[in-house]
């Protein structure tokens, strides 16, 4: 495992990178400053590269689609029937009305039309040859399904995960971050113990 | 006073962070609050404006001057022809003006 702090190491190199939902999400909308700051600046940064491509698969984007369309249902979901008696659940909302609707459809081309606005730098990668059992086992405890599947494709296309948290922290890949904590917690890792 | 942003950028996408910020500072650089002079933000052969730009450059404005001065005096013109502008620009002013109303909503999508 290598962690590049990006404090110190902004300029991202002419190779491959998985960018974390949590640092994608603020770069379509979702945004979580100051924080997210530092990571649209460093996606900037790989747009003035020829050569440095961000890896995109089936699940992730269907993960930050997810997220984005919520985020938006739940507005409107507010504006229609908060503090409403007899108020649909919000996941009837979600599947009866708000899939149905105008806004749905404007706000899923919206975020459609942001990504292929990206498009110069992107590739779209998924796990090749994984075996079933690779692909479904992982520790509940430190990771997720889908996090896991990052791991793994990063592993396949030797691609550097962008994150600000903690979830791929010990595991055999590239991984860089403005969270320092994360970077601290590296650095002591690896100190030779007395 | 009309800003170009194609000038700006030198390009006909406004889909970066620092897209915005060229923008956002361009306006700044012209505009401030004693002067008041309204501000045409220019579009015009710009054929694709992300969310990130617009949060990097109008949202940035509605942080420095509220709501109501950026809607007084600071307007996108010649849009109509990019795809979504429309949709994209209210989400951003909506958010913005609700940042508060919505943070557990982002937490949540962000968790």
């Amino acid at each position: 495992m290598n962690i590049i702090n990006l404090h110190n190491n902004s300029s991202p190199k002419d190779c491959y990178y998985i960018l974390d939902s949590n640092v994608w999400l603020p770069i379509l909308g979702i945004d979580d400053e100051p924080t997210s700051q530092h990571y649209k600046i460093f996606f900037d940064k790989i747009f003035k590269l020829e050569h440095a491509k961000i890896v995109l698969c089936s699940l992730q984007l269907s993960e930050i689609l997810n997220r984005l369309l919520r985020f938006h249902a739940r507005k409107l979901y507010d504006l229609k029937y908060k503090s409403r008696s007899g108020s649909p659940k919000f996941t009837e909302f979600y599947k009866s009305e708000y899939r149905c609707s105008e806004q749905f459809k404007l706000q899923y081309e919206s975020i459609i039309d942001d990504i292929e606005g990206y498009f110069s730098h992107i590739v779209f990668k998924d796990l090749t040859d994984a075996e079933f059992s690779v692909i479904t086992s992982f520790d509940s405890k430190k990771s997720d399904f889908n996090d896991h599947y990052l791991y793994l494709l990063a592993k396949q296309e030797s691609a550097i995960i962008i994150t600000h948290d903690a979830d791929f922290f010990g595991l055999d890949i590239e991984v860089g971050t403005y969270n320092f904590k994360l970077y601290k917690s590296y650095t002591d890792s690896i100190k030779p113990k007395n | 006073m009309k800003i170009s942003v194609i000038d700006i950028l030198n390009s006909s996408n406004a889909s970066l962070h620092d897209d915005g910020i060229k923008v956002y500072n361009e306006i700044r650089r012209n505009f401030n609050s004693s002067q008041k002079e309204e501000v045409e933000v220019d579009f015009s052969d710009i054929k694709r404006c992300s969310t990130l730009f617009l949060n990097a450059s109008f949202g940035k404005l509605l942080a420095d001057f509220g709501e109501e001065e950026v809607k007084k005096y600071i307007h996108p013109v010649s849009y109509t022809h990019i795809l979504n502008f429309t949709h994209k620009y209210s989400d951003m002013w909506d958010n913005f003006v609700n940042k508060e109303n919505y943070q557990a909503y982002r937490e949540e999508a962000l968790a």
